[in-house]
């Protein structure tokens, strides 16, 4: 599958908020879980990802902590925030009111 | 396997400093994108690659750094690029034509003449307006001037570039 540039842009703030749903989290990990949600199809680009974690934290959708890692390195990990997590289900109504939208158009089988 | 005249702690300090040379990018961020280097790089390790193989794949996996600052710029504050912008014209000036000593004290004046200026003005003093007049206009207006060498050209192309861009 191909993902336009607007739609990845669109779809990232949604998806970061629901890893961090399930916990704290960081960078890389966050990178890979979506790698792995997608079957490998959704890779983002290893750079673009930071400055909008850092987005994120500015409009106060998620907190940052320093930690260490297994391995004794210094780690910043990501919360998410009351107000991350409504946003969140906010986020998921208005993707899938699109979803029931472009059912009720064409369907939702590929035919 | 392993290449003996590789080091890789050193390599990646040596990234660090070439991301941290582009002033998008600053030094609070660095220990985060390092840490994600070296994920990256335990991962390829893990699948069998030598340090600088590894090292090599993780840093293209990182992208360009004019990528990773061109996502970083997106979250400066007009201030901050505009702050960013004052000082690159002045340290581009200083090292081009006269020494950094003389651009502070120029500088030094001119934003002492500013504060002056306007806590008189808040002071609602009556003497506000000729002091800015006086003082504080001829010196700005010095102070463009003495910058309009190199860094004054590259700010008058940049803003004929917008200008022509509204009007096309």
């Amino acid at each position: 599958m191909k993902y336009s540039k607007d739609f990845v842009a669109a779809s990232t703030t949604p998806l970061i908020l629901a890893i961090l749903k399930q916990g704290k989290s960081y960078g890389y990990a966050i990178i890979q879980q979506v790698k792995e949600l997608s079957n490998g199809e959704m890779e983002w680009a290893d750079g673009m990802l930071y400055p909008i974690l850092h987005r994120l934290q500015k409009k106060e959708f998620i907190e940052a902590v320093w930690g260490v890692s297994e391995t004794g390195r210094k780690r910043k990990y990501y919360l998410l925030s009351v107000l991350g997590e409504k946003e969140l289900f906010q986020q998921r109504d208005n993707w899938q009111q699109l979803n029931s939208m472009l059912n009720q158009l064409i369907g939702d089988s590929n035919e | 396997m392993n290449d003996n005249n590789f080091d890789l702690d050193k390599a990646v300090q040596q990234w660090c400093e070439v991301v941290l040379s582009n002033d998008s990018i600053k030094s609070k961020n660095i220990d985060e994108l390092k840490d994600h280097l070296y994920c990256q790089i335990e991962h390829f390790q893990q699948k069998g690659k030598d340090d600088k193989q590894a090292f090599k794949l993780a840093i293209e996996k990182m992208g360009e750094v004019e990528m990773i600052s061109g996502e970083y710029e997106k979250n400066r504050s007009f201030l901050q690029k505009l702050c960013a912008f004052e000082y690159g014209t002045v340290a581009d000036h200083a090292k081009e034509t006269m020494s950094i000593k003389s651009t502070i004290v120029q500088q030094s004046i001119l934003w002492a003449a500013a504060i002056i200026g306007t806590s008189l003005i808040i002071e609602d003093k009556q003497q506000a307006m000729s002091v800015v007049f006086i003082v504080l206009l001829p010196l700005s207006v010095a102070n463009i001037i003495s910058l309009k060498s190199g860094a004054f050209a590259k700010e008058s192309r940049f803003i004929k570039s917008k200008i022509s861009k509204w009007f096309r």
